[in-house]
């Protein structure tokens, strides 16, 4: 998830680093009374110092009268931003400096060597350091992230699926995925369902554990699992099923209970667990 | 003998060649007028006004007067274009050289050109042209602006003075952050 924090923090960046950026165009307009500065057509930006990029059709910049501060950007058109190895493209962008808001919009896709994330529009508060990615109201919001491979942790693998909105959380290395919330994951061939998933790194950016709720629901092969609330424990490669929870395993039957606890590999099956109601197990007898 | 003044005539015609490339170019960057001598002035001021209104006004070392072609050539240019509005800052400008043309209102700076413009920022550059009936000041040499937090080179520029747009072409701008 780090591509996002990054693709936020770059252009804002233009404003907080300490040297200088150095910017192209095809035509400038200085509007001197509004301390108002446009560029205009392939527009090119550097600050070497945090190897920034800046690619956009146009580039707005507003200074306050008499401090001479840059108090707000605004870039539009085939916006391509990248610091290092992550990329944020989008077609409209602004920020406000005094509010420590950025917002950018239009085909918003941000990228980094484990992160994809598209959406319609993004929204970075800078002083809570949080973003929220929304879609288009008939739309989601596309992520993917890529983890290690159990067997091998040199090999990614993706986790991947789509939310009406992503809440992004710097500090706490989470992200909230609301409203009809579908995750898939290509290792475990999991698809999970759930009203919201809250997806949680570690400090190596590795996914370290999903919570789900409002309703969940986990279909792998041969096995069916459904809940009120969920936790994946990706260290452990252990499952929680919280609150009405049931499982139905080809060949071995249905469990139902309040607390069920399974290996994320089916062919594992169940792990005891704490219930305050017996566990209720059907088994077929043919 | 006519092989002789064939290669006489040849290096003479060199030397003419060579004499008129060589010769440098006036400083005004046009040719001066034929005519009768011009009128030489010393730290003259020249002031145009638009009704009651100030619009330009041009002090200089020295002046040419070629009266004839409506002409004036300066050495040691400064000047200021008054704003708009009364309040306003007026626009303020130096130069090496300068020409005016009467016939077409127009005012040439060039060399070391720099002008003041309103907060803070400065322009710099070689040749700097002015047409009082639009009020619009180009150039299309390259030029370097300066203003509080930012330095700006063009390849050339152009403003007018009652939109208050400037606007440069190819710019490369750095930026303080």
């Amino acid at each position: 998830m780090r591509v996002l924090w990054l693709a936020f923090l770059l252009w804002p960046a233009l404003v907080w680093a300490q040297d200088k950026a150095v910017l192209t165009a095809i035509k400038a307009e200085v509007f001197k009374e509004q301390g108002r500065v446009v560029l205009i057509g392939q527009v090119r930006g550097r600050q070497p110092e945090r190897e920034m990029t800046l690619k956009a059709d146009r580039l707005e910049m507003l200074r306050q009268k008499g401090s001479d501060d840059l108090t707000h950007l605004d870039v539009k058109g085939n916006v391509v931003l990248t610091q290092r190895d992550a990329t944020a493209e989008f077609d409209h962008g602004t920020y406000e400096k005094g509010i420590g808001l950025a917002t950018i919009e239009g085909s918003v896709i941000l990228t980094d060597p484990k992160t994809r994330i598209e959406g319609h529009r993004a929204i970075y508060d800078l002083n809570r350091q949080s973003a929220k990615v929304l879609a288009q109201p008939d739309e989601r919001v596309f992520f993917r992230l890529l983890k290690s491979a159990q067997d091998d942790p040199n090999r990614l693998v993706p986790v991947e699926g789509r939310a009406k909105e992503i809440l992004l959380f710097e500090v706490s290395r989470k992200a909230v995925l609301q409203q009809q919330v579908e995750v898939h994951d290509q290792e475990e061939d999991a698809h999970l369902t759930a009203g919201r998933v809250v997806i949680f790194l570690d400090e190596n950016q590795e996914l370290e554990e999903m919570t789900a709720s409002g309703g969940f629901t986990m279909k792998q092969p041969g096995r069916d699992s459904k809940s009120d609330r969920a936790v994946l424990d990706y260290k452990k490669r252990l499952v929680t099923l919280l609150g009405n929870a049931e499982v139905f395993q080809l060949d071995e039957g249905r469990v139902e209970g309040e607390r069920i606890e399974m290996h994320m590999d089916p062919e594992k099956g169940l792990v005891s667990g704490q219930r305050r109601q017996p566990l209720r197990i059907e088994i077929p007898l043919d | 003998m006519n092989r002789v003044l064939l290669v006489g005539f040849s290096v003479f015609g060199l030397v003419v060649a060579l004499l008129f490339w060589l010769e440098p170019e006036a400083p005004q960057g046009k040719a001066r007028p034929v005519g009768p001598d011009p009128a030489i002035l010393t730290e003259i001021s020249l002031k145009d006004f638009e009704g009651s209104k100030l619009t330009l006004e041009v002090q200089a070392d020295r002046a040419e007067v070629f009266e004839e072609a409506e002409e004036t050539r300066l050495t040691q240019v400064r000047g200021r274009v008054p704003a708009e509005a009364a309040e306003g800052e007026p626009t303020r400008f130096t130069s090496e050289f300068g020409l005016i043309e009467g016939a077409q209102e127009e005012v040439t700076l060039r060399g070391r050109v720099r002008i003041d413009l309103p907060n803070e920022r400065q322009i710099h550059t070689e040749v700097l042209h002015y047409e009082q009936t639009k009020r619009l000041v180009w150039g299309d040499q390259p030029v370097r602006m300066f203003s509080p937090g930012e330095q700006v080179e063009a390849e050339a520029l152009e403003y007018y003075l009652d939109k208050t747009v400037l606007e440069l072409d190819q710019p490369v701008m750095e930026i303080d952050l």
